[in-house]
């Protein structure tokens, strides 16, 4: 199982000045640049975690990536968001009452109980050699991600 | 505030008579300006922007939520499709395209809507939503069958297929 670490991501380098004395417009458009800044360095990092997750447990597991890897890549940036807003990679193509909750439980998260048990994933993230749609590939870049995923 | 400061700083600044000149440059009008020539080349019939289709018949995916489900999918008198999907799920960015091509085979026989889980949750959860993508079919607002997963086409029109001949 990945081991997942909690970063703490602020506005460390900011100087934020009181309010009664700040200037109108300028410090609060800088600081919400720089927070979404820091949450775009924060996602870049999960889809940095999940991509090195992913590749090493196709290899782990032989399974292959999707032929059509934007399959692989929106699903990995799934996974990243999972992590960033839920402490845990819950997998993205499910439907949950209570995301909290199966978080907790850990019955779906990735990998899920079906992958580890039967290699079972229906997200179409890691395929066996067998399934019609997998790929060669047991390796995919972050720039591959990035651009998959950028456009939506 | 600002402006007021900004006038009154020009008010002290202000040469002698350019408030008047402003005040009077405003008035100018550009009587020189030319007319524009009638267009000569323009054609006297003009194909109309708006065709009137028979049936009203949608050919497209129609987004359906929380708001207008009732009005979209259960009051449909035709068969309605829905496919649910959600933003980061891998295979509904493949069955995507799947169900375009349903919308525009089908138009007229079939309603294809698609429900995004995330911003619609509590449709999902009425139909016991759990696996991303499902695709569900309703015939006179009742639900009659689920397809789990991204499938083929084929598997698409045999299910639609069964429903539309129906009746």
């Amino acid at each position: 199982m990945t081991s997942t670490v909690t970063t703490t991501v602020g506005c460390g380098g900011l100087p934020v000045r009181p309010l009664s004395t700040a200037t109108r417009g300028r410090p609060r458009r800088c600081a919400v640049r720089a927070q979404a800044a820091g949450a775009d360095a924060s996602n870049d990092k999960s889809v940095e975690v999940m991509r090195k997750f992913s590749e090493q447990y196709a290899r782990r597991s032989n399974t292959f990536f999707c032929a059509d890897k934007t399959v692989t890549a929106v699903v990995i940036k799934g996974l990243a968001d999972h992590r960033d807003t839920l402490g845990a990679p819950l997998c993205p193509c499910r439907h949950y009452d209570d995301k909290a909750a199966e978080v907790a439980q850990g019955f779906w998260n990735c990998p899920c109980v079906p992958m580890r048990e039967r290699k079972e994933c229906h997200c179409m993230l890691f395929l066996t050699p067998d399934n019609d749609f997998a790929g060669k590939d047991q390796v995919i870049s972050f720039e591959e991600i990035k651009e998959a995923t950028s456009k939506f | 505030m600002a402006m007021e400061t900004c006038f009154r700083a020009w008010a002290l600044h202000a040469p002698a008579g350019s408030k008047d000149r402003l005040l009077v440059g405003n008035l100018v009008l550009p009587s020189k300006r030319a007319l524009a020539p009638l267009s000569v080349g323009r054609v006297a019939t003009r194909r109309p922007r708006h065709v009137c289709q028979s049936k009203n018949a949608v050919d497209e995916v129609v987004v359906a939520d929380e708001k207008n489900w009732d009005g979209l999918v259960m009051a449909c008198e035709t068969p309605v499709l829905v496919e649910f999907w959600a933003p980061w799920c891998g295979p509904c960015r493949m069955i995507a395209p799947v169900i375009d091509e349903l919308a525009k085979d089908y138009a007229g026989k079939i309603t294809c809507c698609k429900v995004n889980t995330d911003d619609s949750p509590n449709v999902a959860s009425t139909y016991g939503i759990r696996s991303i993508p499902t695709v569900l079919i309703f015939k006179g607002g009742e639900k009659k069958e689920s397809v789990i997963g991204a499938v083929p086409k084929s598997t698409l029109t045999t299910l639609i297929d069964k429903y539309i001949g129906s009746s």
